[in-house]
């Protein structure tokens, strides 16, 4: 018996529960199929003329999940479809695409301070780093330090996560806490000078979290001139 | 009031998972300043800590009372838990912790390592 379905645009989940009546227990199976690899799901639905409703099994397509069949009928759900968008919003994204373009920060530069502690840790932080690598930081709110084994750390003030780099593709994310009521810059110059002495015991204290380049997904530029699109999209509708 | 005659404590959080606090007392002899570069001649402590940012004591390295009150401070504040760093050429931090105390040091950061734990 399918116990409950969670649609969403990539995974469906289901939870299926099974009685066995010599021994008199239910079992819960839950199960993850991904819709890139199947599409359709095909789940059993009672028989109810037949009696025999204590012992059921579930048979997927394209799956390693295969048992004995016991049904009569069945259903199959496909995968849920994008809206569709009309000519004119296809247009207006169309020509929003094309206007002077959006100066697009993928940095965050630091706020300016106006706490007294905090002003007091970045004339500190400026005075450990040096003026360039400070006003790096002020431009992109983050300080990078290589650790002794090559190593890149990038890390963020306050609470921020400290990203790992290995020639140039980040491979974990260290969460590290300054407990206390201290500023974000001090946060960030102890963790500094943590992982400059030793790389390996700032790992230790730290919530080691896996992470993942972002693909660079190379978008389709649709040079053509714009009553030439509106033509062809009003033919493609 | 002269400042010799104010008694100045720095407060550091020593006490891991507490939010206790432990008054250290700066001796008389040495000054408390607000620039981050010391001046000539001059060793400077840097204590993060979190009521002030960090507190910039500074000491004269000719001066032998000012060198033996900036020993006493350093081996208060490292019994206390925190890890003295020494900072390099023109303020540049390095990863070298000082087990004893140098006279000769420009600048030492004392930061409460004990404090970090993971999030």
């Amino acid at each position: 018996m399918v116990n409950k379905m969670i649609l969403n645009d990539k995974f469906l989940n289901y939870y299926t529960t099974r009685t066995n009546t010599s021994t008199n227990t239910s079992i819960n199976n839950s199960y993850c199929c991904d819709y890139s690899s199947i599409c359709k799901l095909i789940y059993p639905v009672y028989d109810r003329s037949n009696s025999d409703t204590s012992f059921i099994n579930n048979k997927i397509y394209n799956s390693l999940i295969k048992a004995t069949s016991n049904w009569s009928t069945y259903n199959t759900i496909s995968p849920p479809s994008p809206p569709q968008l009309t000519v004119s919003e296809q247009f207006r994204q169309i020509l929003q695409s094309r206007q002077t373009p959006a100066f697009i920060l993928s940095r965050t530069p630091v706020k300016i301070a106006t706490e007294l502690r905090e002003k007091r840790a970045r004339e500190t932080l400026r005075r450990i780093l040096g003026d360039e690598k400070f006003q790096k930081f002020i431009r992109n709110g983050f300080v990078s330090v290589q650790g002794k084994s090559g190593r890149i750390y990038q890390i963020y003030p306050g609470h921020g996560m400290t990203v790992v780099y290995n020639h140039g593709t980040p491979i974990e994310k260290l969460c590290v806490v300054l407990d206390g009521n201290f500023t974000p810059t001090d946060s960030l110059i102890t963790r500094y000078i943590m992982i400059l002495h030793d790389e390996d015991q700032f790992r230790s204290f730290a919530n080691v979290w896996k992470a993942f380049a972002k693909s660079k997904q190379q978008q389709h530029i649709d040079i053509r001139p714009l009553p030439q699109i509106l033509q062809s999209l009003k033919i493609a509708a | 009031m002269p400042w010799e005659s104010i008694i100045m404590f720095v407060e550091v959080p020593v006490i891991d998972k507490c939010n206790a606090t432990v008054q250290i007392q700066i001796p008389k002899s040495l000054q408390v300043v607000d620039e981050v570069v010391p001046p000539p001649k001059h060793g400077m402590f840097f204590i993060v800590n979190w009521k002030d940012g960090d507190k910039r004591v500074v000491w004269d390295s000719c001066s032998l009372i000012e060198i033996q009150a900036a020993k006493e401070m350093f081996d208060n504040l490292k019994k206390e838990g925190l890890k003295p760093y020494k900072i390099g050429i023109n303020g540049l931090a390095t990863s070298q912790i000082m087990e004893e105390f140098d006279p000769m040091a420009e600048q030492v950061m004392f930061l409460p390592i004990s404090l970090l734990k993971g999030g």
